[in-house]
């Protein structure tokens, strides 16, 4: 039962780790909470739904494209949202520009889409059992796409220049510029980055669930922002490791403790880190209001 | 200087709200006049993750109020239905409430989906002696509540003795509880809890999880898969009751007999993986020609089946419908509610009388058969 718990945690924590990312990479950028992460994500889980659903659009190509459209939705809500303002020092306009733009898309979503539950089933779901464990058709496509995205994401941050140009930007955003670096693309291109992993993890989410609705962000994209604060925001190894953990944690607490509280014990540990260890499990000791 | 201006605000709040009360008041009394049309206030979820189970029910009571109109409306007056959205919480449906008050030509009212909205608007009606029909809230809370108060809905009370008796019925003797955390599914798993100890049934395992938010029953199901039980009951809404019928099978407990609740009872259930599984309700579509109609009219007008909530609220409809009916003079909130208190009609779903604010229809047991609710009970 223990061990059965502890699969059906890191899988959920794949899903959260993926989706942190996005707001660790942000924030390690431009020192902001892209709070429309998540909304962006439940866009593109509509796409997903849609094309294959009315278009019946192959699976893979379904998935590429829906988190294409993700990326490029996340691109433009930096574009309209956060960039005309972000240039002066005011980042409380920004924060309250993106909780603008967060009810704003969950709003259109709502009119767009209707504000039912829709179903959403495209993948194997045969049950495996292995070593007294179940496990989900599903649960392994779930382990193995984050998996292949994570070593994806390693790679191009730390192997290729646009990884590295990343990266300085986030060392500091003036210097990077100095060295010719073309630092508004580097940032459109991390949101992007980061919406297309939040797209990939929207559609395996969708589908681990089935079921599609226009506040599927919401809880999510707060377990994602949780992992990213534990594991240390801004740091991309800390928002795998905080995914993780809080699903695992998640998944313990309400399998032992209670399924009532199964949402706060999430937050209780989130809370805690901030109390003991405000950076975060990884992230650097500089301390930066959030 | 500031206390001169703190008396003056005061004085002027006292005063209008005593011109208001003159004019709410002179309002009601000569504001019937003959040929004006008549207003029934409906309070359902209209946007949320029910909202199509609110849109279900209004689609039911403006059926009923459309075919009203055609056969000549009450003694020439149409009919009209105000809607509210009241999103599944509490607070928006206590202000809608208020609205519906404050409403002169709102001479009844039918409301709401969810047992929590209901608890928080039954005082506002109350003392506004205006009269409310629910087709939906079913929590055990609302029996007897007040004199303005009825439901077409069951009691909770009675439907978790009755999923009691059905799974003694068949044998089950450990079972795991499911139910929203809310005051409907806290009051049907109270009524469950209460009769299994009186059966002997054990109950193994009880899981919650949240209304409209849950979509992730994985921990829930492991939890009962290891908990040895024979059957899971579940108290709660339509969606998430497809997720676990859904969800059940990956988790280890494909093999386990269903139950769910009355809140199953919707043809959205039937989009899910739930092939055999018992459901309760209490629409017999079968029945009698009367709700072979209702269906029929439903078909044609809304392109979608009607499920047990629609009938409730068309029955709850008809009998406000049928009351301004028996009104004889004067159609006021106060002769609409003496008359529902003491009527006898006979609905879709089966015969009503009030009695301590509960209809005397009966439960029933559905299985879910090649997609399609057949009754077995």
């Amino acid at each position: 039962m223990f061990f059965q718990h502890l699969l059906n945690g890191l899988i959920i924590g794949g899903i959260y780790a993926m989706v942190a990312l996005g707001y660790s990479m942000v924030y390690g950028v431009l020192q902001i909470v892209n709070w429309a992460h998540a909304d962006v994500l439940m866009f593109g889980t509509f796409i997903g739904m849609l094309l294959a659903t009315f278009l019946h659009v192959p699976v893979i190509a379904m998935v590429l494209l829906a988190a294409l459209f993700t990326a490029i939705l996340g691109m433009a809500v930096e574009r309209v949202a956060y960039r005309p303002i972000k240039s002066a020092n005011r980042r409380m306009a920004v924060l309250v520009s993106a909780l603008g733009m967060s009810t704003f898309l969950q709003n259109l979503a709502q009119l767009v889409f209707g504000s039912g539950t829709r179903q959403f089933k495209v993948f194997d779901t045969n049950a495996y059992e292995i070593g007294g464990m179940k496990i989900t058709g599903m649960q392994i496509l779930i382990l193995s796409v984050t998996a292949v995205m994570l070593l994806i994401l390693y790679i191009m941050v730390y192997r290729t220049k646009l990884g590295i140009a990343m990266r300085a930007c986030s060392v500091s955003i003036d210097n990077a510029k100095l060295m010719g670096i073309n630092t508004n693309m580097i940032i459109s291109g991390t949101f992007g980055v980061g919406a297309f992993m939040a797209g990939v993890a929207g559609i395996l989410v969708g589908n681990y669930y089935n079921a599609v609705y226009p506040t599927m962000g919401y809880l999510l994209g707060m377990k994602a922002f949780a992992a990213a604060i534990l594991g240390g925001i801004g740091s991309i190894p800390g928002a795998v490791f905080g995914g993780f953990i809080i699903g695992v944690i998640e998944s313990l607490g309400a399998g032992y403790i209670s399924s009532a509280y199964r949402d706060a014990f999430s937050f209780l540990v989130m809370i805690l880190i901030l109390i003991i260890r405000p950076a975060g499990l990884l992230g650097a000791k500089h301390i930066d209001k959030v | 200087m500031k206390r001169d201006l703190m008396k003056k605000l005061m004085s002027m709040v006292i005063a209008s709200t005593i011109i208001a009360g003159c004019l709410t008041g002179c309002g009601s009394t000569s504001g019937a006049t003959s040929d004006d049309p008549i207003s029934i206030g409906a309070s359902f979820p209209l946007t949320g993750s029910i909202a199509a189970d609110g849109q279900t029910c209004v689609d039911a009571i403006n059926l009923a109020i459309k075919q009203a109109n055609e056969a000549g409306g009450i003694n020439g007056r149409t009919l009209k239905l105000e809607t509210g959205d009241d999103e599944g919480t509490p607070t928006s449906a206590a202000s809608i409430a208020n609205k519906f008050v404050d409403d002169d030509k709102i001479l009844a009212v039918v409301s709401s989906y969810n047992s929590s909205c209901m608890l928080a608007q039954v005082d506002i009606y109350s003392e506004a002696e205006l009269p409310c029909i629910s087709p939906v809230a079913t929590t055990p809370a609302l029996t007897g509540v007040s004199d303005f108060f009825y439901r077409t809905a069951p009691n909770d009370a009675d439907c978790g003795s009755y999923a009691g008796d059905f799974l003694k019925e068949k044998g089950i003797s450990k079972v795991a509880l499911f139910y929203e955390n809310d005051d409907y599914g806290l009051g049907l798993a109270e009524a469950f809890e209460a009769k299994c100890a009186e059966l002997g049934i054990e109950i193994v395992t009880t899981q919650t999880y949240v209304y409209g938010e849950t979509v992730d029953y994985s921990t829930q199901l492991t939890a009962t898969s290891g908990s040895g039980a024979e059957a899971i009951f579940v108290c709660g809404c339509v969606t998430e009751m497809g997720l676990i019928c859904d969800q059940r099978s990956d988790y280890g407990c494909g093999d386990m007999m269903v139950l769910l609740g009355n809140g199953g009872y919707a043809p959205a259930l039937l989009d899910y993986n739930t092939e055999g599984v018992y459901v309760q309700g209490e629409f017999d579509r079968e029945q009698s020609e009367k709700a072979k109609e209702f269906v029929e009219a439903f078909k044609t007008e809304y392109g979608y089946e009607p499920g047990n909530w629609a009938a409730s609220a068309y029955d709850s409809a008809l009998i406000v419908i049928e009351a301004m009916k028996e009104c004889d003079g004067d159609i006021t909130r106060a002769s609409i509610n003496e008359k529902i208190s003491g009527i006898s009609f006979p609905g879709v779903c089966g015969n009503y009388t009030f009695v301590n604010c509960n209809s005397t229809k009966e439960e029933l047991m559905f299985q879910v058969t090649d997609k399609k609710f057949a009754l077995i009970k």
